[in-house]
């Protein structure tokens, strides 16, 4: 086991990712506590959003694909959970089916889309994004069409003793939490290291044995499940799911979050969860059109001046600081066993795009 | 056998209005390998402008005029200052697919900002009074928006095949790298690139807006099928741009006039799915060339 650096680096330093992603997540347990009600769905709202946004951030800082369709998927989701609903699914029971489903249309969709390069594959899922709202309005069998389904409320079980609002948002801050450990194992896994390879440089991946076609529809399938269980979380919190819902600004307001808060950190989707849920209702009671506006201003400043985001600015800071990079932390890579022959084509020099970070 | 002939007409019209955003698309993407998802909130703004021109009392053509060598001066001014940084930082591709997102969010909610989500009336510069070929009936405007196009693509033509600036463009487009060291200008190419799209993407934009209402989403379409006509025609082909997006306004058309099941919202999956297919057996698209595939 190679070290490529001792000293403090290795304690404290090396575990303040860690640290703070667990005081981020006992902050958000305790928001429950202090809010009414409504207060609470709001947030359950942002954790929606966040888990989206797991999947878009893993999408794009590791996969290096940039998908817009995500606006669609997150509404396949909501109307799936909706339509089990309504043929009596308990809601755990949905939770898997929808789990499945997205899968399987991520890999569905992503099979022919990540073969025809980077900008096709933006344009396709974009064009996703913008069928999606329609055809939400034409499936009247489907969806309801322009009234839209209604949802039941989830219960809270009795030995909790919380109320529904409160145990429907603890689900969620659950389920956000699975996804980001999963997404932070997937950075750390061979896979990861495989992703990021092809990321950086295709031919190189490829001639170190990275399945090009299959390690993308992986990542791209599941950032659409995580997508979909966004859905189910956003249909059951709102209780209602109409197609006004899904324009394709979601997406877009999904990636300047995920911009915005860095992309390739795992903090990232807590940052952008809260940024698509709680920004537009600020903002839209300056105008209508602030929103849009704001959203985008942030992307391009952020792409100009501070490409690592919000969190890469921190992170840089608290490194002049204490003048120790945890960076030069060693990177889970070589606890891989040498043979591996991803790990040497992911040590390539990355762009200053995608930090890295060891959480 | 007349109502197919209008349905026709009114493909290639709609293709041909794709078509002119597509080129500047192709343009952009020639020369520096980047999809401008900005294309489309750059032509509403010259747009907005034109309108704001008309507003104040200058005649429609020559609010076009000015509204176009506008556009070409931002196109040019924001390459230099806003994407070539990103794209010179890093050559990964996807920086610059998120900045343009990031440019098409500005523009289309700042237009809405300045000038309201109402739509305008915006007038036709060539009336809308109807004429008559070979027994099928269009308007004049829809005659004139395809005789833009063609100006347009002759005017191209000239301009790359037989000028020498088009060398210069055509090296750029070439590798950068020894076009620079045969002392071309290389910047100046490219923002002249940006500039030229911009200027086309306001002609286009100009044409269509009396019949799409002139509206803050009003080019999120025309981009959607512009973008799919050039890559169903090769991102690399500035013919192909043309080809594509033609074949994708007819498809569409037809479709919504004779197959109602699945015309009308579900035409653009249809194009969708037709493109992707396409891409599979040819991915350089239809006239494209395989060795430069667009990134």
């Amino acid at each position: 086991m190679m070290r490529l650096k001792s000293g403090r680096a290795d304690g404290v330093t090396a575990r303040i990712p860690a640290l703070a992603m667990v005081a981020t997540f006992v902050v958000l347990a305790i928001i429950p506590l202090f809010e009414q009600a409504y207060a609470v769905g709001e947030w359950t709202f942002a954790l929606a959003f966040g888990i989206a946004a797991v999947g878009l951030n893993m999408l794009i800082a590791e996969g290096g694909l940039v998908s817009l369709g995500h606006n669609a998927f997150v509404a396949f989701g909501a109307y799936a959970t909706a339509d089990l609903a309504a043929r009596h699914l308990a809601y755990w029971e949905s939770f898997l089916l929808v789990a499945v489903m997205a899968l399987v249309l991520g890999w569905v969709i992503g099979a022919p889309v990540v073969k025809l390069g980077h900008l096709n594959f933006a344009l396709v899922t974009i064009g996703a994004g913008f069928v999606a709202p329609t055809l939400a309005l034409r499936l009247v069998s489907v969806t309801g069409g322009a009234n839209g389904e209604a949802l039941p409320a989830l219960n809270a079980p009795g030995w909790s003793g919380l109320t529904p609002a409160a145990w429907l948002y603890y689900v969620g801050l659950a389920v956000l939490l699975a996804c980001v450990l999963v997404a932070v194992g997937l950075r750390r896994s061979q896979a990861g290291r495989a992703l990021r390879a092809q990321r950086d440089n295709e031919v190189a991946a490829e001639a170190f044995g990275v399945q090009l076609w299959r390690i993308r529809c992986g990542i791209f399938a599941l950032s659409v499940m995580m997508a979909g269980l966004a859905g189910w979380l956003w249909g059951i919190t709102s209780s209602f799911v109409a197609p006004d819902s899904f324009d394709v600004t979601l997406s877009i307001s999904l990636l300047a979050g995920v911009v915005m808060g860095g992309l390739g950190f795992a903090m990232t989707a807590i940052v952008a969860g809260i940024f698509v849920e709680f920004v537009p209702t600020w903002s839209s009671s300056i105008s209508p059109a602030f929103d849009g506006l704001v959203e985008g201003v942030i992307i391009v400043v952020i792409m100009l001046v501070a490409r690592q985001g919000l969190l890469g600015l921190l992170k840089n800071l608290y490194d002049k600081l204490t003048g120790l990079g945890w960076r030069e932390t060693p990177v889970p890579v070589a606890a891989a066993p040498a043979t591996a022959p991803t790990s040497a084509a992911a040590e390539l020099p990355r762009p200053s795009m995608a930090p890295q970070e060891p959480t | 056998m007349h109502e197919f002939g209008e349905q026709f007409v009114n493909g290639l019209v709609d293709g041909s209005s794709y078509a002119a955003l597509g080129l500047a698309l192709v343009v952009i993407l020639k020369i520096t390998r980047i999809g401008n998802f900005a294309q489309g909130s750059q032509a509403l703004v010259a747009v907005y402008f034109v309108w704001q021109l008309l507003q104040w009392g200058v005649p429609l053509v020559l609010a076009i005029i000015i509204s176009t060598i506008a556009s070409f001066l931002l196109g040019a001014i924001m390459y230099g200052l806003i994407v070539r940084p990103v794209d010179r930082d890093q050559g990964s591709p996807y920086g610059t697919v998120i900045l343009t997102l990031g440019l098409l969010s500005v523009l289309e909610f700042g237009a809405q900002a300045i000038w309201g989500a109402d739509p305008l009336t915006f007038p036709a510069l060539f009336g809308n009074q109807t004429v008559t070929f070979f027994g099928v009936a269009t308007t004049r405007q829809a005659v004139g928006t395809v005789g833009v196009l063609v100006v347009l693509c002759i005017l191209l033509y000239l301009f790359v095949e037989r000028s020498k600036l088009g060398i210069a463009f055509r090296a750029v487009a070439e590798n950068r790298l020894a076009a620079a060291s045969v002392g071309v200008p290389v910047l100046w190419i490219l923002a002249l690139g940006w500039g030229l799209a911009a200027a086309i993407g306001a002609i286009c934009g100009s044409l269509v807006a009396p019949t799409l209402i002139l509206q803050p989403q009003m080019m999120s379409t025309v981009l959607i099928y512009a973008f799919s006509g050039a890559v169903l025609g090769g991102l690399t082909s500035l013919a192909g741009a043309v080809v594509g997006c033609m074949l994708l306004g007819l498809i569409d058309d037809l479709l919504a006039a004779y197959v109602p099941a699945i015309g009308g919202s579900y035409s653009l999956l249809v194009a969708f799915v037709i493109i992707v297919a396409v891409l599979l057996v040819r991915p350089q698209g239809l006239l494209g060339h395989r060795e430069v595939a667009a990134r």
